[in-house]
């Protein structure tokens, strides 16, 4: 009993701190979510004490806001619950009207997220048909940002400027990852300094006329006063 | 009064103000006319329709959103992901409670409850990372390593691989 008021309390603090999670929510919240999943063993054993005739049902780790009052649930409703939780079963069940309205509220980042959860997501979410709720959830965020260039899709430009700070080329994870927008992509400070080469050198290496240097991808380190270049881009725009 | 029948064959009765803020209802009773038979709701349960009765309670007498509110309307509406105090404290439910209401309200064309429906989970997914989203919803990963790799890479439509 009191576990069970516990998890209620539980359901309701995670239920009032998403509605505008400040990072110390966030992480109070992960913190909990941790411990959640320290405590599942020992509370499927209570539940499948006391409802054994579902307990293959419940064999998953229930989600973290499910709390236990639904005894009274009819028949046909309990068939759904099964493994799959909430998004799954949106996704399963629901009209596909539904779960685009939900993404209507999301930005671009955490639709790239949720498309990096699971296959079925992924499949929902990277259809062409989906474009519209990208743009929708593009347009929910207004700080100027520079428009969707024609040569990206709308996932690409959500990797680009929306997506977690980690390094296009070596994927590390990194506290300050630059947008370089020419290029269309971000680096790390380690990658970029094996990445990119002065022209001077790029010149030399591949033999190349002065003149096109202007319509080579390129970015321009203000810092250092010159433009870098990055020796496979410059092939493969040769080879355009 | 309205009388509404759920699938698990419980009669409610509601105030036909209260009961109309669903579109669906307002409908039928307008198709069906003056007349004191219950209206079934065959996609609803006991449990479920008492809380969209609950809310439909609360907002009586408020201002329906038009059918077909101008995109203007509509816009700041999708932009907002506020939830009202009470709306907030009456959708504290289980995912499994939510995940019904949303439905219901769905189906009974309550397109403010829906809306707050939906506000909430996607409130639930904002700012979180795919591990905690799975978490949170019970997601399984089924990407292998490699396969994970490789999506933080690929970000074409599907069609266009």
């Amino acid at each position: 009993m009191r576990r069970s008021l516990r998890l209620r309390d539980k359901s309701k603090d995670i239920q009032s701190a998403s509605a505008g999670p400040s990072t110390e929510d966030r992480k109070r919240r992960r913190s909990e979510e941790l411990d959640d999943a320290e405590e599942e063993p020992s509370r499927t054993s209570v539940k499948k004490k006391a409802k054994k005739s579902r307990s293959d049902e419940d064999e998953e780790p229930a989600a973290v806001a499910l709390s236990k009052e639904k005894k009274k649930m009819p028949r046909e409703f309990r068939k759904v619950r099964g493994k799959f939780g909430l998004l799954e079963k949106l996704a399963k069940d629901a009209p596909l009207d539904i779960f685009f309205e939900i993404f209507m509220h999301l930005d671009p980042g955490d639709l790239l997220r949720l498309a990096r959860t699971s296959k079925n997501l992924r499949n929902v979410l990277m259809s062409k048909s989906s474009e519209s709720v990208w743009r929708a959830a593009r347009s929910n965020v207004d700080h100027g940002l520079p428009s969707l260039p024609d040569d990206l899709s709308e996932p690409q430009y959500a990797h680009l400027v929306f997506f977690d700070s980690y390094c296009h080329n070596c994927l590390r994870k990194m506290k300050f990852v630059g947008v370089l927008w020419a290029l269309q992509m971000r680096c790390c400070k380690t990658c970029y300094s094996h990445l990119f080469t002065a022209w001077d050198d790029v010149k030399v290496s591949l033999n190349l006329d002065d003149r096109l240097v202007d319509v080579i991808p390129h970015v321009f380190i203000v810092g250092k006063g010159r433009s870098f270049f990055m020796l496979n881009g410059v092939q493969s725009a040769l080879n355009d | 009064m309205v009388t509404l029948v759920t699938s698990d064959n419980e009669k409610f009765t509601a105030d036909k103000e209260v009961a109309e803020r669903s579109v669906l209802i307002k409908n039928m009773l307008e198709d069906v006319g003056e007349s004191d038979q219950p209206i079934p709701l065959p996609n609803v349960s006991s449990s479920v329709l008492k809380k969209v009765l609950e809310y439909c309670e609360h907002h009586r007498g408020e201002p329906l959103p038009a059918a077909d509110a101008d995109t203007t309307q509509d816009d700041t509406r999708k932009r907002t992901t506020d939830i009202s105090e009470w709306d907030q404290k009456f959708i504290t439910v289980d995912q499994e409670m939510l995940f019904e209401i949303i439905l219901a309200a769905n189906y009974l064309d309550i397109k403010s409850l829906l809306d707050v429906g939906c506000k909430t989970v996607a409130n639930m997914i904002k700012g979180k990372t795919p591990e905690e989203i799975r978490k949170l919803f019970n997601i399984v990963n089924d990407f292998t390593p490699e396969e994970e790799a490789q999506i933080k890479k690929e970000n074409e439509w599907a069609e266009d691989r």
